[in-house]
C-alpha cells in the first residue's frame, strides 16, 4: 500500500533579513495511514516548518510533498485551501479559537467554511464533538469563558470537524500545565484509536516505544527515525 | 519622553499606508471646516462692503411734482445727509436676438454726484441727454452693439446709444431675473415720459446705521408734510433671501463638517489607539512613567493638527475664496480682495490644533490607565446570552454570525463609522431629495396655475381682450387692473406702499394655493396676500385688519382673509374690488390649452405681437422656473460640493476601518487560512461586515435624510421663498446613489482586501 505522506529531498528556506534561513534541507519521510507520529527537536530546528508543509499551510522549495495521493507543490492557492479542509486538521500550541464565537460556533464554523459534508448533519456532529472533547456543556461559552485547556479540547474538536484522515498539531500542549497536557494528549490518542492519522510536534522528551514514528530534527535535517 | 516618541515614530513607520490616510484624513477635514469658514466670512465681508459703499438709501419718497418745495425744507435737517432724485421705470429692449426683454431704467438726477444707492462707471463715460448706460451684467443679453432698441408703453420703438456699462452692487445679476437695468439722465427722463406727476426720490441720514425707531419717526414727520415716505428693509439687499439661504446654507454646512471631521478624527485615533493599548502597557511594563507616555501621545497629536493645518488652511482659503468669488459673481458684488485679519484665522487654527487633542484625550487616558495585563490581551465579552439566541434563530449561518460579532466586537469604533457613513449618506441623499422636492414643487405649483402667461399692458379695451382671447391656444383671459395703496405701520406691521393687483370676480386660485385662509367674494374691503408680502409685512393673521390709504387719500380698513402660496411672484396682495379704484387694465392673466413649453411660447409670441406698442412685459411659468432655478444656483451648488467631500471622508473612513480589521485579524484571517479557506472566500467574508456596516449606514441613513431633508426644505423654503418646500422623496436618485456606493466599494475594497489577504503570510498564526 502507498504511503499516506510521502516527501522526498524537500527543502525549505526561508529568507530573512540577515540573509536566507535554511529550515529543512533534504528531508525525506513516509507515514503510513493511521500511523501516531511524533516530530521532535530543539527549538528553532524546523519542526513548524515540517508541519506548516506537512498541512500544505506552506509550500517546499524543492522536492515532493505528496499527501492522500496528491502532490501539493502543483497545487495553487486556492486548491490548497480546498484540499487542507477536506483532507487535515490542524492543532496550534495557542488554540487560535475565533474569539468572537462560541465553542460551538467555533466548530460549526469550520464546517460551513469547508462544506464537504452535508449541512444537515452539522449542527449534531458539532455537539457530538463537543461531547468527545468533554465539554457539551459549555458549548455556548466564548473562547474567553474557557480556560486554556478547555480551549484547546475546542480547537481538537473544531480539527476535527470535517473528519480529516490526518490530525496536525503543532505544539498542542506547550502552553498548558503538564495534568491539562496529559489529558489533551489523551484525547489526541482516542482520535488516533478511532483511525484518524496523527502527527504532533513537541519538544519534550517523550516515551518513544509509544510512537508508531518518531522523528527528530536538528537544524533542518532528520537525525534519527525509530519506528 | 523622547525614547518614547522615537518608538512611536517608528510604529507609525511600519504602517506608512495608514498614517498616509489619517493625515489625509486630518487635512481634508480642516480644508472642509475652513472652506466654510472661509467663505462664510468672504461672503459676508464682499456683501457688506460691496453694499454699504453703495451708500443705501434709508428712506425712499413719493410726492407730487407740483410740490417739489417739501423736499428743499427737508434738506435743511441737519441729520439728513442727502436726498437725491431717482426715478424709475419699465419698458421693454431687444435682446441680442431680437426677442424682447423687460428693462428698468433709473432716472438719475446727476451722476457724477451720486450720494444714495451709488454705483460706479465700468467703461465708457457717463451718459448725457438721450445716452444709456446699461448695468455690466446686462450686457450678456445685449451683445457688444453700441445702440439699442428701447420701447416705452404706448410709444413707438427709439434706439439710443449705449454711452456707458456700470457696476451697480445694488442691483441681482441680470442673468438671475432675466431682465436688464438701464440708465438715463433726468432730462431723457422727461422726454420719455412727460406724462409723470410724482416725483421719487431717496434719502439718506448721516448716521450709517440708523435705528428702525429714529427712521419711523422721520418718516411720520416728513409724512405730515404730504410727502409719502417708505423705509426699505434695513441694511438688506434687494437680494438678502438669495444671501440669507448662502449663509444659512454654509452654516448648517459648517456644522455638519465640523462633526464629520470630528467623527473621523476619533475614528482615526480610536483605530490608532486600539493597537497601542499593548504597547502602552509594554511600555508601563518596562518602566515608562504615566506622564512620559501622555506627552508623546500628545506631542504626536499636536504634530497631526499641525499637518492638517500647514496643509489644509491654505487650501480651505483657496477654495473659500473660490467659493465667495463664485456668490459674488452670481450677486453681482465685486469681490473684495485683501487678506483676512489675522483675528479671523486664530479661531479655525486653535480649532484644528485643539480638537485632535480634545479627541484623543480620552482613548489615550484609557489606554494609559488600563492595567498591564488587561492590555496584553483584548477581552470580548460576548454577546447577550438572550441575544445569543434570537440572533441563532435570525440568522442559522455561523459565517455571518461570525461577520456579525466581529463587528459587534469593534464597539465605539463601530458607533463612530456608523455615524459617518450615516452622515455622509445622508446629507448626499438631502441633496438630491431637496432639489426633486423643488422640482416636484414647482411642477405642481405650475400645473395647478389658473394662468399660464401673465402680460403686463399699458391699456387694454374689451376689444384687443376678445382679439387675444380668440387665439387657438387661449381658453381665458382675466384683466388685471391695479391700484396704489400704502399700508400704515402698526406695532406688527411694517409700513409699506403696494400695488394691489384687482382681480376680477370670476377668477379664483387653486385651493391647493392657500397657506391660510382663502378669497372672499362677500366684501368689498377684502384683500388676500401671498407668503412673500406676509413676510415683508411681518407675517399677519388671516382676519386682521390692515389700515391703508388709497390713491384718493381716504384711510380705511382692509380685512386680510387669506394668504396663498405663489412661486416667482413678488410681493403682492389681491382683492376683488377697491373703493375708489378705477378699472386701468394693466396685466392680463391667460389661461392656456396647450400647456406644452412649446406651445405656451408660441402663444406668448402670438399675443406679444398681437399687443405691439401696449406691451410692457411678458412671461411664462417655464420662465419663471428658469428664474426660481438660477435663484438657486448656488444653494445647490453648495450642497453638492459639502455632499461630495463628506462621501469621501467616509469613503476614507471605511479604508481606515478596513485597514486596521485586516491587521488586527491576521490571527484570525491566518487560522481561517488553516481551516481551509480561499483567499476569495475570507475576503468575501471581511467585505461581509462592510456590508453591514452599509446596510446599517443605509437603514439609519434614509430616515434621517428624510428629517434633514424635511427640516433644509423649511428652512431653505422659508428664507428663499418664504414658505417651505413641501418635502419629496427622491427615491430613484437615493437607490442610485446606494447602488453606486455599494458598488464603487465593492470593485475597489475586494480586490485591495482580496490581494491582502492573500500576502498575509501563514507565519502570523505562529506565535
Ligand atoms: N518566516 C520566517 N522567516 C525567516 N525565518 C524563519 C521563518 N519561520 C521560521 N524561520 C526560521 O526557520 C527555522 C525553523 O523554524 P521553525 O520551523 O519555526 O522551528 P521550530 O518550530 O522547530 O521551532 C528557525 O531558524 C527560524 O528562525
Ligand atoms: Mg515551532
Amino acid at each position: 500500500m502507498a504511503p499516506l505522506v510521502h516527501l522526498a529531498r524537500v527543502n525549505k528556506t526561508y529568507q530573512a533579513l540577515a540573509g536566507p534561513v535554511p529550515a529543512l534541507q533534504q528531508l525525506d519521510l513516509s507515514i503510513k495511514a493511521g500511523e501516531h507520529v511524533v516530530i521532535t527537536g530543539k527549538s528553532g530546528s524546523g519542526k513548524s516548518t515540517l508541519l506548516n508543509l506537512l498541512a500544505g499551510l506552506d509550500q517546499p522549495d524543492s522536492g515532493e510533498v505528496n499527501i492522500v495521493n496528491t502532490s501539493l507543490p502543483e497545487l495553487n492557492e486556492a486548491e490548497l485551501a480546498l484540499w487542507r479542509g477536506q483532507h487535515v486538521g490542524i492543532v496550534f500550541q495557542f488554540y487560535h479559537l475565533f474569539p468572537t464565537l462560541t465553542a460551538l460556533d467555533n466548530i460549526l464554523f469550520a464546517m460551513e467554511l469547508v462544506n464537504c459534508l452535508p449541512k444537515v448533519e452539522h449542527q449534531d456532529r458539532a455537539e457530538s464533538l463537543l461531547e468527545q472533547v468533554g465539554l457539551a456543556a459549555k458549548a455556548n461559552k466564548f473562547p474567553n469563558e474557557l480556560s486554556g485547556g478547555e480551549q484547546q479540547r475546542i480547537a481538537i474538536a473544531r480539527a476535527m470537524a470535517n473528519d480529516p484522515l490526518i490530525l496536525l498539531a503543532d505544539e498542542p500542549t506547550g502552553n498548558l500545565d503538564t495534568h491539562t497536557g496529559q489529558q489533551i494528549k489523551q484525547l489526541f490518542s482516542s482520535f488516533h484509536q478511532r483511525g484518524k492519522t496523527l502527527i504532533t510536534v513537541t519538544h519534550e522528551t517523550i516515551n518513544a516505544s509509544a510512537y508508531d514514528q518518531v522523528i527528530t530534527l536538528v537544524d533542518g535535517r532528520i537525525v534519527s527515525k525509530a519506528d | 519622553m523622547k525614547a518614547i516618541l522615537k518608538k512611536l515614530r517608528r510604529d507609525i513607520g511600519k504602517t506608512k499606508g495608514q498614517a498616509a490616510l489619517s493625515l489625509l484624513a486630518i487635512i481634508i477635514t480642516v480644508w472642509g471646516v475652513s472652506t466654510v469658514y472661509y467663505g462664510y466670512w468672504m461672503t459676508e465681508r464682499d456683501f457688506r462692503v460691496n453694499f454699504d459703499q453703495s451708500l443705501p438709501s434709508h428712506m425712499n419718497l413719493v410726492l407730487d411734482t407740483s410740490d417739489i418745495k417739501a423736499i428743499d425744507a427737508l434738506i435743511e435737517r441737519p441729520e439728513i445727509k442727502a436726498i437725491e432724485r431717482r426715478e424709475s421705470f419699465m419698458a421693454r429692449v431687444k435682446d441680442r436676438d431680437g426677442d424682447w426683454m423687460p428693462i428698468l431704467i433709473f432716472a438719475v438726477a446727476d451722476f457724477t454726484r451720486l450720494q444714495v444707492n451709488t454705483f460706479t462707471l465700468e467703461r465708457g463715460n457717463w451718459p448725457s441727454l438721450g445716452d444709456f448706460a446699461i448695468e455690466r451684467k446686462s450686457s450678456g443679453f445685449l451683445g457688444a452693439g453700441e445702440e439699442i432698441e428701447v420701447q416705452l408703453p404706448g410709444k413707438d420703438v427709439q434706439r439710443f446709444s449705449i454711452a456707458s456699462y456700470t457696476h451697480d452692487p445694488r442691483l441681482p445679476s441680470a442673468r438671475m431675473d432675466r431682465i436688464i437695468y438701464g440708465y438715463v439722465t433726468l432730462d431723457t427722463y422727461r422726454s420719455l415720459r412727460p406724462d409723470r406727476s410724482h416725483a421719487n426720490y431717496l434719502l439718506r441720514l448721516k448716521d450709517q446705521q440708523p435705528s428702525q425707531g429714529d427712521l419711523e419717526r422721520l418718516a411720520q414727520e416728513i409724512q405730515t408734510k404730504g410727502v409719502a415716505a417708505e423705509i426699505p428693509p434695513l441694511g438688506e439687499h434687494p437680494h438678502q433671501n438669495v444671501i440669507d439661504a448662502v449663509s444659512v446654507l454654509q452654516l448648517g454646512l459648517g456644522v455638519i463638517l465640523a462633526i464629520l471631521g470630528i467623527t473621523l478624527l476619533s475614528l482615526i485615533l480610536l483605530l490608532w489607539m486600539l493597537p497601542q493599548v499593548r504597547e502602552v502597557a509594554l511600555m508601563k511594563a518596562i518602566g515608562a512613567s504615566t506622564r512620559n507616555i501622555r506627552q508623546a501621545y500628545q506631542v504626536l497629536l499636536l504634530l497631526a493638527g499641525l499637518i492638517g493645518i500647514v496643509f489644509g488652511l491654505p487650501l480651505g482659503y483657496l477654495s473659500g475664496r473660490f467659493f465667495s468669488h463664485f456668490i459674488a459673481f452670481t450677486q453681482n458684488f465685486d469681490p473684495v480682495e485683501g487678506a483676512l485679519s489675522f483675528m479671523m484665522h486664530l479661531p479655525i487654527a486653535l480649532g484644528c490644533l485643539s480638537i485632535p487633542l480634545l479627541i484623543g484625550w480620552r482613548p489615550i487616558s484609557r489606554a494609559i490607565s488600563t492595567s498591564s495585563i488587561q492590555g496584553l490581551r483584548s477581552v470580548f465579552t460576548g454577546l447577550p446570552r438572550k441575544g445569543l439566541y434570537v440572533l441563532q434563530w435570525l440568522f442559522p449561518s455561523v459565517i455571518f454570525r461570525y461577520s456579525l460579532n466581529s463587528f459587534l466586537k469593534n464597539g465605539a469604533r463601530l458607533v463612530f463609522s456608523v455615524i459617518l457613513l450615516v452622515l455622509g449618506l445622508a446629507l448626499f441623499f438631502v441633496g438630491s431629495n431637496l432639489q426633486y422636492a423643488l422640482k416636484q414643487d414647482t411642477q405642481q405649483y405650475f400645473a395647478a396655475s389658473t394662468y399660464h402667461l401673465s402680460i403686463g399692458v399699458d391699456y387694454a379695451d374689451r376689444e384687443l381682450l376678445s382679439t387675444v382671447e380668440e387665439l387657438g391656444n387661449v381658453a381665458r383671459v382675466w384683466p388685471i387692473s391695479q391700484a396704489q395703496l400704502y399700508l400704515e405701520a402698526t406695532p406688527k406691521i411694517h409700513e409699506k406702499a403696494i400695488r394691489l393687483q384687482l382681480i376680477p370676480r370670476d377668477h379664483s386660485f387653486d385651493s391647493g394655493y392657500w397657506i391660510a385662509g382663502e378669497e372672499d367674494r362677500s366684501c368689498a374691503d377684502c384683500v388676500w396676500i401671498n407668503q412673500g408680502l406676509a413676510h415683508e409685512l411681518g407675517e399677519p393673521m388671516v382676519g386682521q385688519i390692515l389700515q391703508a390709504k388709497g390713491e384718493d387719500g381716504k384711510m380705511r380698513g382692509l380685512k386680510l382673509t387669506g394668504i396663498l402660496k405663489e412661486l416667482a411672484v413678488g410681493p403682492t396682495m389681491y382683492a376683488y374690488s377697491m373703493e375708489g379704484a378705477k378699472p386701468n387694465t394693466r396685466a392680463l392673466w391667460i389661461q392656456l390649452r396647450n400647456r406644452e413649453p412649446d406651445a405656451i411660447a408660441q402663444t406668448q409670441v402670438a399675443i406679444e405681437e398681437l399687443l405691439g406698442q401696449g406691451l410692457l412685459w411678458s412671461t411664462n411659468g417655464e420662465e419663471k422656473l428658469e428664474m426660481l432655478r438660477a435663484h438657486l444656483q448656488p444653494t445647490f451648488l453648495i450642497l453638492k460640493a459639502i455632499g461630495g467631500l463628506t462621501i469621501g471622508m467616509g469613503l476614507l473612513g471605511l479604508a481606515l476601518l478596513i485597514n486596521i480589521n485586516i491587521q488586527e485579524r491576521q490571527k484570525e484571517i491566518g487560522m481561517l487560512k488553516a481551516l481551509g479557506t480561499g483567499a476569495g472566500k475570507i475576503s468575501r467574508l471581511l467585505l461581509q461586515e462592510m456590508a453591514i456596516l452599509n446596510g446599517l449606514g443605509i437603514l439609519l441613513a434614509i430616515p434621517l435624510a428624510c428629517l434633514i431633508s424635511v427640516e433644509m426644505g423649511r428652512l431653505l423654503g422659508a428664507t428663499l421663498l418664504h414658505v417651505a418646500i413641501p418635502f419629496h422623496a427622491d427615491w430613484i436618485r437615493m437607490g442610485m446613489s446606494i447602488t453606486l456606493l455599494l458598488g464603487f466599494q465593492w470593485i475597489v475594497w475586494f480586490p485591495y482586501v482580496r490581494n491582502k489577504i492573500r500576502r498575509s503570510s501563514i507565519d502570523l498564526i505562529r506565535t
